[in-house]
């Protein structure tokens, strides 16, 4: 048994003490007897604080006189990890389930304080309060063998991916990352990257590949910036940001092997494609020349094609006199 | 529709120190201006016999309306219309328009210098004389109703004219007596 529990224990024994000998209503009231040893040191032992209370007292339920079979409530359960992290960091003053029923037979259950007047758990000693009796009982034995439970946070991230051996780091250029080994497939045989990748020119297969002409200062510069854009993880798209539902795209484009937007020399150099003329215009005028009689409506100017009537000759006077002439009476 | 100009502000002279009445027409230089009552009378007066007097004035009035439209062989209703009651307008026998019910061709002579019935058959020929001179066509003319003052007269054959005259004077209106004759032709 250390020297810790000892001293945990003395201060248990110390609060039940303190506890009979004072009135009921104050043992609701009680403080938490704080649990580390550089606390105790702080603080009196005999007269603890009373704690700030937001809710008027409330009369504790009356206590037995005879002893009722004891019944030993365990710490109440941690609503979050952070609360149980803090208990279970001080649960090494509880004492084991094994000493707890040795020390049944000699003690008395002391009611718990009402749940109004209960503390916070990372404030108050959550173990079981046992009342010691009067008698000059040896006290109990603590088993310093049993480790008390703990909670060990466990980290969701995977582990790192080993290196491949395939591709050691060391024959990569530093400013280079190979965007094409996420789309390779499984069985593909590996791929040594030495160099910027160069498309080539769909050709039969056994031919010989045409010669690459050197390209030009400015184009290399060009490409080596690119390339260091991408080796910085940088985004493609500096506007958009994870957030935006198109960063999907931005991350197909950073896949692309940087070196096939660059045409080289022996490339040929495609004629752009003839953009369709057909194109949607404006037909309203763009000034509004609407005079406004009534400001409330909008003003739109309406157009409409006006099928002139075919060119039908007016009768002349000539030819309604003729119809007119025309007419007999019967009979 | 385009109406022919015609200098009307100097139409009529009336000179009352020589006592001359001028009338700036294309065809009459000078003008006795007598009472409406007068002409009236006078065709009153004559009776079957005034055929030559509407002849007469016919020609007046359509030499006028042709030289308003200034040759124009075939011209449009409204030019015509134009030209007849710009003409009769200046000699002070009114004014007139045409119309149409049907295919029946009609005038409105309106302010006519009488319409009484007397008067209606000398309306018939000087308004037919007028028309045929104008349009070339031979026209005959009747006196479909009349209101107030203003005559409505049918224009079209001889046959029409005479079933028209015949039911106004049994004191048909001019509605009615289109309606039948349009009801009853046979073209």
């Amino acid at each position: 048994m250390s020297a810790d529990i000892v001293a945990r224990l003395e201060t248990l024994l110390a609060r039940v003490v303190s506890r009979r000998s004072a009135p009921r209503t104050a043992v609701a009231e009680a403080a938490p007897v704080p649990t580390s040893p550089a606390a105790q040191a702080d603080k009196p032992r005999s007269v603890p604080p009373p704690l700030p209370r937001s809710t008027p007292p409330v009369e504790p339920p009356p206590v037995a006189e005879v002893a009722p079979p004891a019944i030993i409530e365990p710490p109440a359960e941690p609503e979050s990890g952070e609360y149980g992290a803090a208990v279970f960091e001080d649960a090494d003053v509880e004492l084991p389930a094994s000493d707890i029923t040795e020390a049944e037979a000699g003690l008395e259950p002391v009611a718990p304080p009402p749940a109004a007047s209960r503390e916070p758990l990372d404030t108050i000693d959550t173990s079981p309060v046992l009342a010691v009796p009067h008698t000059d009982a040896p006290p109990a034995p603590v088993a310093a063998a049993v480790e008390p439970p703990r909670i060990e946070l466990v980290r969701s991230d995977p582990p790192p991916a080993p290196p491949t051996a395939s591709e050691p780091a060391e024959e990569r250029p530093p400013s280079v990352e190979p965007p094409v080994a996420e789309i390779i497939p499984a069985g593909a045989p590996p791929v040594k990257v030495t160099g910027p990748l160069v498309l080539d020119a769909p050709r039969a297969p056994g031919a010989a590949r045409p010669a690459v002409a050197a390209e030009s200062p400015a184009v290399a510069a060009k490409r080596q910036e690119v390339l260091a854009a991408f080796g910085a993880a940088m985004p493609a798209t500096s506007d958009l940001t994870d957030e935006d539902p198109d960063h999907v795209e931005t991350r197909a484009f950073r896949i692309t092997p940087p070196a096939a937007a660059f045409p080289t020399g022996a490339e040929p150099v495609l004629a752009p494609a003839p953009v369709p003329a057909a194109r949607i215009e404006r037909v309203e005028p763009p000034t509004r020349t609407t005079v406004l009689y009534a400001p409330e409506l909008p003003t739109a100017t309406v157009s409409a094609v006006v099928h002139p009537p075919a060119a039908v000759s007016a009768p002349s006077f000539r030819a309604l006199l003729e119809r007119s002439l025309a007419l007999r009476p019967r009979g | 529709m385009a109406l022919r100009t015609h200098p009307l502000e100097k139409a009529v002279t009336v000179d009352l120190s020589t006592g001359r009445l001028a009338l700036a027409t294309p065809t009459v230089s000078r003008a006795v201006a007598v009472p409406a009552e007068w002409l009236a009378q006078a065709v009153a007066a004559l009776g079957a016999n005034a055929g030559p007097l509407a002849a007469s004035l016919a020609a007046a009035v359509a030499a006028d309306a042709r030289a308003m439209l200034a040759g124009d062989a075939d011209p449009s209703p409204e030019a015509c219309a134009s030209a007849v009651a710009l003409a009769l307008a200046q000699r002070g026998l009114g004014t007139c328009s045409f119309g149409r019910f049907g295919d029946a061709l009609t005038l409105t002579w309106s302010a006519p210098p009488s319409a009484e019935p007397a008067f209606h058959a000398f309306a018939s020929d000087l308004v037919a004389a007028v028309v045929s001179a104008v349009t070339g066509l031979a026209t005959h003319a009747a006196v479909a109703g009349h209101a107030g003052d203003t005559l409505t007269l049918f224009l079209g054959s001889e046959p029409a004219c005479t079933f028209v005259r015949e039911r106004a004077a049994r004191g048909e209106g001019s509605a009615s007596i289109l309606a039948t004759l349009l009801g009853a032709t046979s073209a």
